[in-house]
Protein backbone atom coordinates (compact mmCIF):
# COMPACT_ATOMS: atom_id res chain seq x y z
CA UNK A 1 0.00 0.00 0.00
CA UNK A 2 1.97 2.95 -1.22
CA UNK A 3 1.03 6.51 -0.46
CA UNK A 4 -0.75 8.40 -3.22
CA UNK A 5 -0.65 12.12 -3.75
CA UNK A 6 -3.09 14.34 -5.53
CA UNK A 7 -2.29 17.18 -7.91
CA UNK A 8 -1.36 19.59 -5.13
CA UNK A 9 0.89 17.06 -3.42
CA UNK A 10 -1.38 16.11 -0.51
CA UNK A 11 -1.19 12.48 0.54
CA UNK A 12 -4.38 10.63 -0.15
CA UNK A 13 -5.27 7.68 2.02
CA UNK A 14 -5.78 4.63 -0.14
CA UNK A 15 -9.11 2.93 -0.24
CA UNK A 16 -8.81 -0.68 0.78
CA UNK A 17 -10.79 -3.07 -1.35
CA UNK A 18 -11.00 -6.67 -0.32
CA UNK A 19 -7.69 -8.15 0.62
CA UNK A 20 -4.96 -6.74 -1.57
CA UNK A 21 -6.31 -3.87 -3.60
CA UNK A 22 -6.12 -0.19 -2.92
CA UNK A 23 -7.34 2.63 -5.03
CA UNK A 24 -7.64 6.33 -4.71
CA UNK A 25 -10.40 8.69 -5.56
CA UNK A 26 -9.12 11.71 -7.47
CA UNK A 27 -11.84 14.02 -6.19
CA UNK A 28 -9.81 14.39 -3.03
CA UNK A 29 -11.99 12.23 -0.86
CA UNK A 30 -9.47 11.24 1.76
CA UNK A 31 -9.99 8.27 4.06
CA UNK A 32 -12.69 6.81 1.98
CA UNK A 33 -13.61 3.54 3.60
CA UNK A 34 -15.79 0.67 2.61
CA UNK A 35 -15.58 -0.39 6.20
CA UNK A 36 -18.91 -2.12 6.39
CA UNK A 37 -19.02 -5.90 6.06
CA UNK A 38 -21.84 -5.89 3.57
CA UNK A 39 -19.82 -3.91 1.15
CA UNK A 40 -16.52 -5.70 1.19
CA UNK A 41 -17.69 -9.24 0.51
CA UNK A 42 -18.30 -8.33 -3.07
CA UNK A 43 -14.68 -7.86 -3.86
CA UNK A 44 -13.29 -10.98 -2.32
CA UNK A 45 -14.47 -13.95 -4.28
CA UNK A 46 -14.28 -15.03 -7.87
CA UNK A 47 -12.08 -14.14 -10.76
CA UNK A 48 -13.23 -10.80 -12.05
CA UNK A 49 -15.64 -9.72 -9.41
CA UNK A 50 -16.29 -6.10 -10.01
CA UNK A 51 -15.34 -3.01 -11.84
CA UNK A 52 -15.02 -0.02 -9.58
CA UNK A 53 -15.55 3.22 -11.40
CA UNK A 54 -14.71 6.62 -10.14
CA UNK A 55 -16.53 9.68 -11.29
CA UNK A 56 -14.54 12.69 -10.35
CA UNK A 57 -16.85 15.46 -9.44
CA UNK A 58 -15.82 18.99 -8.70
CA UNK A 59 -12.81 18.36 -6.46
CA UNK A 60 -13.59 18.95 -2.84
CA UNK A 61 -11.23 21.25 -1.08
CA UNK A 62 -9.04 19.17 1.16
CA UNK A 63 -9.47 21.74 3.89
CA UNK A 64 -13.20 21.21 3.96
CA UNK A 65 -12.70 17.49 4.21
CA UNK A 66 -10.16 17.55 6.99
CA UNK A 67 -12.33 19.98 8.92
CA UNK A 68 -15.37 17.84 8.68
CA UNK A 69 -13.40 14.75 9.59
CA UNK A 70 -11.90 16.43 12.63
CA UNK A 71 -15.03 18.07 13.89
CA UNK A 72 -17.44 15.26 13.39
CA UNK A 73 -16.90 11.91 15.03
CA UNK A 74 -16.67 8.73 12.99
CA UNK A 75 -20.38 8.08 13.33
CA UNK A 76 -21.29 11.25 11.53
CA UNK A 77 -19.05 10.42 8.58
CA UNK A 78 -22.33 9.59 6.89
CA UNK A 79 -22.45 13.21 5.86
CA UNK A 80 -19.62 12.38 3.54
CA UNK A 81 -20.28 8.81 2.48
CA UNK A 82 -23.55 7.22 1.72
CA UNK A 83 -23.96 3.77 0.27
CA UNK A 84 -26.61 2.49 -2.05
CA UNK A 85 -27.47 -1.17 -1.90
CA UNK A 86 -28.25 -3.76 -4.49
CA UNK A 87 -31.71 -4.41 -3.09
CA UNK A 88 -32.28 -0.92 -1.74
CA UNK A 89 -32.29 -2.22 1.85
CA UNK A 90 -35.25 -0.02 2.75
CA UNK A 91 -36.53 -0.31 6.29
CA UNK A 92 -39.62 -2.44 5.92
CA UNK A 93 -41.53 -1.15 8.93
CA UNK A 94 -41.74 2.39 7.55
CA UNK A 95 -43.35 3.89 4.46
CA UNK A 96 -41.36 5.57 1.68
CA UNK A 97 -41.57 9.02 3.25
CA UNK A 98 -40.31 7.82 6.63
CA UNK A 99 -37.53 5.83 4.96
CA UNK A 100 -36.20 8.91 3.24
CA UNK A 101 -36.70 10.98 6.40
CA UNK A 102 -34.89 8.41 8.55
CA UNK A 103 -31.31 9.78 8.28
CA UNK A 104 -32.57 13.34 8.79
CA UNK A 105 -34.54 12.43 11.89
CA UNK A 106 -31.65 10.42 13.31
CA UNK A 107 -28.92 12.99 12.72
CA UNK A 108 -30.65 16.33 13.07
CA UNK A 109 -33.33 18.07 15.09
CA UNK A 110 -34.89 19.85 12.14
CA UNK A 111 -38.51 20.93 12.54
CA UNK A 112 -41.08 18.67 10.95
CA UNK A 113 -41.96 21.19 8.23
CA UNK A 114 -38.35 21.28 7.08
CA UNK A 115 -38.01 17.49 7.13
CA UNK A 116 -41.11 17.34 4.96
CA UNK A 117 -39.64 19.81 2.47
CA UNK A 118 -36.33 17.96 2.34
CA UNK A 119 -37.92 14.57 1.81
CA UNK A 120 -40.39 15.77 -0.82
CA UNK A 121 -37.70 17.55 -2.83
CA UNK A 122 -35.48 14.46 -2.82
CA UNK A 123 -38.39 12.23 -3.78
CA UNK A 124 -39.23 14.68 -6.58
CA UNK A 125 -35.62 14.38 -7.78
CA UNK A 126 -36.01 10.63 -8.23
CA UNK A 127 -39.53 11.00 -9.61
CA UNK A 128 -41.35 9.26 -6.77
CA UNK A 129 -43.00 12.12 -4.94
CA UNK A 130 -46.35 10.51 -5.67
CA UNK A 131 -45.28 7.27 -4.00
CA UNK A 132 -44.50 8.79 -0.61
CA UNK A 133 -47.18 6.86 1.25
CA UNK A 134 -46.40 3.42 -0.20
CA UNK A 135 -44.71 0.78 1.91
CA UNK A 136 -41.45 -0.77 0.65
CA UNK A 137 -43.29 -4.01 -0.09
CA UNK A 138 -45.43 -2.25 -2.68
CA UNK A 139 -42.48 -0.96 -4.71
CA UNK A 140 -40.92 -2.57 -7.76
CA UNK A 141 -37.17 -3.25 -7.76
CA UNK A 142 -36.37 -0.11 -9.72
CA UNK A 143 -38.62 2.05 -7.55
CA UNK A 144 -37.08 0.64 -4.36
CA UNK A 145 -33.65 1.53 -5.65
CA UNK A 146 -34.79 5.04 -6.51
CA UNK A 147 -36.21 5.48 -3.00
CA UNK A 148 -32.89 4.23 -1.63
CA UNK A 149 -31.16 6.79 -3.81
CA UNK A 150 -33.39 9.54 -2.44
CA UNK A 151 -32.56 8.34 1.07
CA UNK A 152 -28.87 8.32 0.25
CA UNK A 153 -28.85 11.94 -0.99
CA UNK A 154 -31.18 13.39 1.63
CA UNK A 155 -28.23 14.34 3.84
CA UNK A 156 -26.40 15.84 0.84
CA UNK A 157 -23.37 13.53 0.92
CA UNK A 158 -20.21 14.43 -0.94
CA UNK A 159 -19.37 10.89 -1.96
CA UNK A 160 -21.91 8.25 -2.90
CA UNK A 161 -21.11 4.55 -3.13
CA UNK A 162 -23.32 2.43 -5.35
CA UNK A 163 -23.25 -1.33 -4.88
CA UNK A 164 -24.40 -3.02 -8.12
CA UNK A 165 -27.00 -0.36 -8.97
CA UNK A 166 -27.95 -1.95 -12.31
CA UNK A 167 -28.55 -5.56 -11.28
CA UNK A 168 -31.95 -7.02 -12.09
CA UNK A 169 -33.54 -3.90 -13.56
CA UNK A 170 -35.67 -3.70 -16.66
CA UNK A 171 -34.24 -1.50 -19.45
CA UNK A 172 -36.41 1.50 -18.57
CA UNK A 173 -35.59 1.44 -14.85
CA UNK A 174 -31.96 0.92 -15.76
CA UNK A 175 -32.02 3.98 -17.98
CA UNK A 176 -33.67 5.99 -15.20
CA UNK A 177 -31.09 4.95 -12.61
CA UNK A 178 -28.29 5.65 -15.05
CA UNK A 179 -29.62 9.14 -15.73
CA UNK A 180 -30.05 9.77 -12.00
CA UNK A 181 -26.45 8.77 -11.28
CA UNK A 182 -25.27 11.20 -13.96
CA UNK A 183 -27.50 13.94 -12.55
CA UNK A 184 -26.27 13.41 -9.01
CA UNK A 185 -22.77 13.83 -10.34
CA UNK A 186 -23.31 16.82 -12.62
CA UNK A 187 -25.97 18.77 -10.72
CA UNK A 188 -25.16 18.05 -7.10
CA UNK A 189 -21.44 17.47 -7.58
CA UNK A 190 -21.50 14.14 -5.79
CA UNK A 191 -18.45 11.96 -6.33
CA UNK A 192 -19.73 8.52 -7.22
CA UNK A 193 -18.09 5.18 -6.69
CA UNK A 194 -19.94 2.48 -8.59
CA UNK A 195 -19.38 -1.22 -8.16
CA UNK A 196 -20.86 -3.05 -11.11
CA UNK A 197 -20.48 -5.77 -13.69
CA UNK A 198 -22.37 -3.88 -16.35
CA UNK A 199 -19.57 -2.77 -18.58
CA UNK A 200 -21.70 -1.00 -21.17
CA UNK A 201 -23.63 1.07 -18.64
CA UNK A 202 -20.47 1.99 -16.80
CA UNK A 203 -18.80 3.13 -19.98
CA UNK A 204 -21.43 5.83 -20.36
CA UNK A 205 -21.03 7.29 -16.87
CA UNK A 206 -17.54 6.51 -15.65
CA UNK A 207 -14.65 8.93 -15.88
CA UNK A 208 -12.25 6.30 -14.70
CA UNK A 209 -12.51 2.60 -13.99
CA UNK A 210 -10.69 -0.07 -12.07
CA UNK A 211 -10.94 -3.73 -12.86
CA UNK A 212 -10.60 -5.93 -9.81
CA UNK A 213 -9.50 -9.52 -9.87
CA UNK A 214 -8.95 -11.74 -6.90
CA UNK A 215 -8.99 -8.73 -4.57
CA UNK A 216 -6.39 -6.83 -6.57
CA UNK A 217 -6.62 -4.17 -9.23
CA UNK A 218 -6.06 -5.89 -12.56
CA UNK A 219 -6.36 -2.86 -14.80
CA UNK A 220 -7.14 0.83 -14.64
CA UNK A 221 -8.07 3.46 -17.17
CA UNK A 222 -11.07 4.90 -18.94
CA UNK A 223 -13.57 2.30 -20.20
CA UNK A 224 -12.26 2.83 -23.76
CA UNK A 225 -8.70 2.21 -22.62
CA UNK A 226 -9.75 -0.96 -20.83
CA UNK A 227 -11.46 -2.25 -23.93
CA UNK A 228 -8.29 -1.67 -25.89
CA UNK A 229 -6.19 -3.39 -23.25
CA UNK A 230 -3.39 -5.73 -24.22
CA UNK A 231 -4.31 -8.22 -21.50
CA UNK A 232 -6.53 -10.98 -22.90
CA UNK A 233 -8.23 -11.42 -19.50
CA UNK A 234 -9.21 -7.76 -19.32
CA UNK A 235 -10.43 -7.82 -22.91
CA UNK A 236 -12.46 -10.94 -22.16
CA UNK A 237 -14.20 -9.19 -19.29
CA UNK A 238 -14.88 -6.01 -21.21
CA UNK A 239 -16.36 -7.84 -24.19
CA UNK A 240 -18.12 -10.46 -22.11
CA UNK A 241 -16.67 -13.34 -24.13
CA UNK A 242 -17.13 -16.88 -22.86
CA UNK A 243 -13.78 -17.95 -24.30
CA UNK A 244 -10.58 -16.63 -22.84
CA UNK A 245 -8.10 -16.97 -20.05
CA UNK A 246 -10.80 -16.83 -17.34
CA UNK A 247 -12.03 -20.42 -17.28
CA UNK A 248 -15.67 -21.45 -17.50
CA UNK A 249 -15.16 -24.40 -15.15
CA UNK A 250 -14.73 -24.17 -11.44
CA UNK A 251 -11.50 -26.00 -10.55
CA UNK A 252 -12.33 -29.72 -10.38
CA UNK A 253 -10.86 -33.20 -10.47
CA UNK A 254 -10.40 -34.91 -13.81
CA UNK A 255 -13.79 -35.32 -15.51
CA UNK A 256 -13.49 -39.00 -16.50
CA UNK A 257 -11.91 -40.02 -13.23
CA UNK A 258 -14.72 -38.42 -11.21
CA UNK A 259 -17.47 -39.78 -13.47
CA UNK A 260 -16.32 -43.37 -13.19
CA UNK A 261 -15.18 -43.38 -9.59
CA UNK A 262 -18.14 -45.25 -8.13
CA UNK A 263 -17.57 -44.60 -4.44
CA UNK A 264 -16.80 -40.92 -4.52
CA UNK A 265 -19.48 -38.24 -4.72
CA UNK B 1 -11.68 -20.45 9.50
CA UNK B 2 -9.39 -23.43 9.73
CA UNK B 3 -12.23 -25.82 8.98
CA UNK B 4 -11.98 -27.77 12.23
CA UNK B 5 -15.15 -27.89 14.29
CA UNK B 6 -14.84 -25.99 17.55
CA UNK B 7 -15.41 -28.14 20.60
CA UNK B 8 -18.70 -27.87 22.44
CA UNK B 9 -17.01 -26.26 25.43
CA UNK B 10 -15.10 -23.63 23.51
CA UNK B 11 -18.22 -22.85 21.47
CA UNK B 12 -20.22 -22.46 24.68
CA UNK B 13 -17.61 -20.17 26.20
CA UNK B 14 -17.45 -18.15 22.99
CA UNK B 15 -21.21 -17.65 22.94
CA UNK B 16 -21.35 -16.71 26.61
CA UNK B 17 -18.58 -14.19 25.98
CA UNK B 18 -20.20 -12.69 22.92
CA UNK B 19 -23.53 -12.43 24.72
CA UNK B 20 -21.87 -10.68 27.67
CA UNK B 21 -20.08 -8.21 25.40
CA UNK B 22 -23.33 -7.63 23.56
CA UNK B 23 -25.07 -6.93 26.89
CA UNK B 24 -22.39 -4.37 27.77
CA UNK B 25 -22.89 -2.60 24.44
CA UNK B 26 -26.63 -2.81 24.86
CA UNK B 27 -26.59 -1.24 28.33
CA UNK B 28 -24.46 1.64 27.07
CA UNK B 29 -26.93 2.22 24.22
CA UNK B 30 -29.95 2.05 26.53
CA UNK B 31 -29.41 5.63 27.70
CA UNK B 32 -29.72 7.24 24.24
CA UNK B 33 -32.51 4.78 23.45
CA UNK B 34 -34.48 6.02 26.47
CA UNK B 35 -34.14 9.53 25.07
CA UNK B 36 -36.51 8.38 22.31
CA UNK B 37 -39.33 6.93 24.36
CA UNK B 38 -41.55 6.42 21.29
CA UNK B 39 -39.43 3.46 20.10
CA UNK B 40 -39.34 1.89 23.56
CA UNK B 41 -43.07 2.35 24.07
CA UNK B 42 -43.71 0.66 20.72
CA UNK B 43 -41.66 -2.30 21.87
CA UNK B 44 -43.38 -2.48 25.25
CA UNK B 45 -46.60 -2.67 23.26
CA UNK B 46 -45.17 -5.37 20.96
CA UNK B 47 -43.67 -7.54 23.69
CA UNK B 48 -46.13 -6.73 26.46
CA UNK B 49 -49.60 -5.79 25.31
CA UNK B 50 -49.61 -8.33 22.51
CA UNK B 51 -48.68 -11.12 24.94
CA UNK B 52 -51.52 -10.20 27.30
CA UNK B 53 -54.08 -12.70 26.07
CA UNK B 54 -51.79 -15.73 26.30
CA UNK B 55 -50.50 -14.60 29.71
CA UNK B 56 -54.00 -14.04 31.11
CA UNK B 57 -55.35 -17.33 29.76
CA UNK B 58 -52.37 -19.27 31.11
CA UNK B 59 -52.60 -17.46 34.44
CA UNK B 60 -56.27 -18.34 34.77
CA UNK B 61 -55.72 -22.03 34.09
CA UNK B 62 -52.59 -22.32 36.21
CA UNK B 63 -54.52 -20.68 39.06
CA UNK B 64 -57.47 -23.03 38.57
CA UNK B 65 -55.23 -26.11 38.59
CA UNK B 66 -53.51 -24.76 41.65
CA UNK B 67 -56.92 -24.41 43.30
CA UNK B 68 -57.86 -28.01 42.51
CA UNK B 69 -54.53 -29.61 43.42
CA UNK B 70 -54.01 -27.38 46.45
CA UNK B 71 -57.46 -28.12 47.78
CA UNK B 72 -57.00 -31.88 47.33
CA UNK B 73 -53.62 -31.80 49.06
CA UNK B 74 -54.65 -29.53 51.93
CA UNK B 75 -57.85 -31.44 52.62
CA UNK B 76 -55.75 -34.51 53.53
CA UNK B 77 -54.30 -32.46 56.37
CA UNK B 78 -57.60 -30.84 57.19
CA UNK B 79 -56.34 -27.37 56.41
CA UNK B 80 -58.37 -26.33 53.38
CA UNK B 81 -58.50 -22.74 54.59
CA UNK B 82 -54.77 -22.41 53.85
CA UNK B 83 -55.56 -22.68 50.13
CA UNK B 84 -55.34 -18.91 49.64
CA UNK B 85 -51.91 -18.79 51.20
CA UNK B 86 -50.63 -21.71 49.17
CA UNK B 87 -51.94 -20.35 45.90
CA UNK B 88 -50.76 -16.79 46.51
CA UNK B 89 -47.25 -17.79 47.61
CA UNK B 90 -46.86 -20.34 44.83
CA UNK B 91 -47.98 -17.87 42.21
CA UNK B 92 -46.15 -14.80 43.43
CA UNK B 93 -42.84 -16.41 44.22
CA UNK B 94 -42.52 -19.16 41.66
CA UNK B 95 -45.15 -19.82 39.05
CA UNK B 96 -45.89 -16.33 37.79
CA UNK B 97 -42.28 -15.27 37.07
CA UNK B 98 -41.22 -18.63 35.64
CA UNK B 99 -44.23 -19.43 33.48
CA UNK B 100 -44.43 -15.82 32.29
CA UNK B 101 -40.78 -16.01 31.26
CA UNK B 102 -41.28 -19.29 29.43
CA UNK B 103 -44.36 -17.96 27.63
CA UNK B 104 -42.57 -14.70 26.91
CA UNK B 105 -39.69 -16.59 25.30
CA UNK B 106 -42.11 -18.46 23.08
CA UNK B 107 -44.39 -15.56 22.21
CA UNK B 108 -42.29 -12.38 22.24
CA UNK B 109 -38.72 -13.74 22.18
CA UNK B 110 -39.18 -15.64 18.95
CA UNK B 111 -40.83 -12.62 17.35
CA UNK B 112 -37.89 -10.42 18.37
CA UNK B 113 -35.30 -12.88 17.09
CA UNK B 114 -36.89 -13.49 13.73
CA UNK B 115 -37.64 -9.80 13.22
CA UNK B 116 -34.06 -8.71 13.90
CA UNK B 117 -32.67 -11.72 12.03
CA UNK B 118 -34.68 -10.81 8.94
CA UNK B 119 -33.55 -7.20 9.21
CA UNK B 120 -30.01 -8.55 9.19
CA UNK B 121 -30.77 -10.86 6.25
CA UNK B 122 -32.23 -8.04 4.16
CA UNK B 123 -29.27 -5.71 4.80
CA UNK B 124 -31.42 -3.29 6.81
CA UNK B 125 -28.99 -3.33 9.74
CA UNK B 126 -26.04 -2.75 7.41
CA UNK B 127 -27.95 0.07 5.74
CA UNK B 128 -28.36 1.71 9.16
CA UNK B 129 -24.64 1.35 9.85
CA UNK B 130 -23.92 3.03 6.53
CA UNK B 131 -26.26 5.85 7.48
CA UNK B 132 -24.23 6.16 10.69
CA UNK B 133 -27.19 5.01 12.78
CA UNK B 134 -26.05 2.42 15.29
CA UNK B 135 -28.43 -0.54 14.90
CA UNK B 136 -27.72 -1.58 18.48
CA UNK B 137 -29.12 1.77 19.60
CA UNK B 138 -31.97 1.98 17.12
CA UNK B 139 -33.06 -1.67 16.84
CA UNK B 140 -31.63 -3.74 19.68
CA UNK B 141 -31.77 -1.42 22.70
CA UNK B 142 -35.47 -0.42 22.41
CA UNK B 143 -36.47 -4.08 22.03
CA UNK B 144 -34.33 -5.09 24.98
CA UNK B 145 -35.83 -2.33 27.13
CA UNK B 146 -39.33 -3.17 25.94
CA UNK B 147 -38.98 -6.81 27.00
CA UNK B 148 -37.32 -5.84 30.25
CA UNK B 149 -40.16 -3.49 31.20
CA UNK B 150 -42.94 -5.75 29.93
CA UNK B 151 -41.87 -8.89 31.82
CA UNK B 152 -42.57 -7.78 35.45
CA UNK B 153 -45.87 -6.26 34.37
CA UNK B 154 -46.90 -9.49 32.68
CA UNK B 155 -45.83 -11.53 35.71
CA UNK B 156 -47.89 -9.28 37.98
CA UNK B 157 -50.96 -9.71 35.78
CA UNK B 158 -50.32 -13.47 35.73
CA UNK B 159 -50.31 -13.53 39.56
CA UNK B 160 -53.52 -11.56 39.87
CA UNK B 161 -55.43 -13.62 37.32
CA UNK B 162 -53.99 -16.85 38.76
CA UNK B 163 -55.10 -15.97 42.28
CA UNK B 164 -58.53 -15.14 40.92
CA UNK B 165 -58.62 -18.57 39.24
CA UNK B 166 -57.59 -20.35 42.44
CA UNK B 167 -60.22 -18.44 44.36
CA UNK B 168 -62.83 -19.32 41.77
CA UNK B 169 -62.15 -23.05 42.15
CA UNK B 170 -61.49 -23.10 45.90
CA UNK B 171 -64.34 -20.87 47.02
CA UNK B 172 -66.96 -21.22 44.29
CA UNK B 173 -66.49 -24.91 43.52
CA UNK B 174 -64.95 -26.56 46.58
CA UNK B 175 -66.64 -24.46 49.18
CA UNK B 176 -63.74 -22.95 51.10
CA UNK B 177 -64.99 -19.95 53.05
CA UNK B 178 -64.38 -16.78 51.06
CA UNK B 179 -63.52 -14.65 54.08
CA UNK B 180 -61.06 -17.22 55.39
CA UNK B 181 -59.49 -17.59 51.95
CA UNK B 182 -58.75 -13.88 51.61
CA UNK B 183 -57.85 -13.15 55.23
CA UNK B 184 -55.38 -16.07 55.29
CA UNK B 185 -53.88 -14.79 52.07
CA UNK B 186 -53.65 -11.26 53.37
CA UNK B 187 -52.05 -12.18 56.67
CA UNK B 188 -49.45 -14.60 55.29
CA UNK B 189 -48.23 -12.87 52.14
CA UNK B 190 -45.60 -10.25 52.97
CA UNK B 191 -43.92 -7.60 50.94
CA UNK B 192 -40.79 -9.74 50.62
CA UNK B 193 -42.83 -12.41 48.80
CA UNK B 194 -44.00 -9.82 46.28
CA UNK B 195 -40.51 -8.42 45.87
CA UNK B 196 -39.03 -11.91 45.40
CA UNK B 197 -41.35 -12.46 42.45
CA UNK B 198 -40.63 -8.98 41.15
CA UNK B 199 -36.86 -9.43 41.31
CA UNK B 200 -37.14 -12.79 39.60
CA UNK B 201 -39.27 -11.46 36.78
CA UNK B 202 -36.92 -8.51 36.23
CA UNK B 203 -33.95 -10.90 36.01
CA UNK B 204 -35.86 -13.19 33.65
CA UNK B 205 -36.84 -10.15 31.61
CA UNK B 206 -33.19 -9.18 31.22
CA UNK B 207 -32.14 -12.74 30.36
CA UNK B 208 -34.93 -13.53 27.88
CA UNK B 209 -34.81 -10.17 26.09
CA UNK B 210 -31.02 -10.30 25.90
CA UNK B 211 -31.00 -13.80 24.46
CA UNK B 212 -33.73 -12.98 21.93
CA UNK B 213 -32.10 -9.76 20.74
CA UNK B 214 -28.60 -11.23 20.68
CA UNK B 215 -29.62 -14.32 18.73
CA UNK B 216 -31.48 -12.21 16.18
CA UNK B 217 -28.69 -9.70 15.87
CA UNK B 218 -26.09 -12.38 15.24
CA UNK B 219 -28.26 -14.72 13.17
CA UNK B 220 -26.74 -16.11 9.99
CA UNK B 221 -28.48 -14.03 7.31
CA UNK B 222 -30.24 -16.92 5.59
CA UNK B 223 -33.68 -18.49 5.97
CA UNK B 224 -32.08 -21.45 7.73
CA UNK B 225 -29.99 -19.22 9.98
CA UNK B 226 -32.96 -17.16 11.16
CA UNK B 227 -34.93 -20.33 11.87
CA UNK B 228 -32.05 -21.76 13.84
CA UNK B 229 -31.63 -18.55 15.81
CA UNK B 230 -35.34 -18.55 16.69
CA UNK B 231 -35.11 -22.11 17.97
CA UNK B 232 -32.01 -21.27 19.98
CA UNK B 233 -33.84 -18.32 21.55
CA UNK B 234 -36.59 -20.56 22.93
CA UNK B 235 -34.22 -23.28 24.11
CA UNK B 236 -31.65 -20.96 25.67
CA UNK B 237 -34.29 -18.71 27.28
CA UNK B 238 -36.11 -21.67 28.84
CA UNK B 239 -32.97 -23.32 30.21
CA UNK B 240 -31.52 -20.06 31.50
CA UNK B 241 -34.85 -19.12 33.11
CA UNK B 242 -35.12 -22.40 35.02
CA UNK B 243 -31.46 -22.33 36.01
CA UNK B 244 -31.62 -18.75 37.25
CA UNK B 245 -34.85 -19.59 39.06
CA UNK B 246 -33.15 -22.30 41.06
CA UNK B 247 -30.21 -20.07 41.91
CA UNK B 248 -32.41 -17.19 43.00
CA UNK B 249 -34.80 -19.39 44.98
CA UNK B 250 -31.87 -20.92 46.86
CA UNK B 251 -30.63 -17.42 47.57
CA UNK B 252 -33.96 -16.05 48.79
CA UNK B 253 -35.03 -18.92 51.06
Amino acid sequence: MGAFTDASGNVIQPLAIGTGATLTVPAGATQLQLGVNGNTYLYNAGAFTATVSIQSAVPLSSQLLSESLDDIQIGAAAQIYFGLFQNGALLTDMDVFENVAFPVREHTDLPEALVRLLVLTKLQAVGLRGAFALSPGELSGGMARRVALARAIVMDPEVLIYDEPFVGLDPISLGVILRLIKQMNKVLGITSIIVSHDVRELASVADDSYLLSGGRIAATGTPAELRASDSPAVRQFMTGSAEGPVPFHYPAADYATQLFAADEP
Amino acid sequence: MSGTRPSLLSEGVRRLGSTTLFLAGLIIQCVPALARPRLVINQIYNAGARSLVIIMLSGLFVGMVLGLQGYDLLRRFGSEEALGTAAALGLLRELAPVITALLFAGRAGTALTSEIGLMRATDQLTAMEIMAVDPVRYVAAPRFLGGLIAMPLLAAIFSVIGLFGAQMIGVQLMGVDKGVFWSQTQSSVGLHDVSEGLIKSVVFGIACSLIAVHEGYNATPTAEGVGLATTRTVVASSVVTLLLDYVMTAEFL
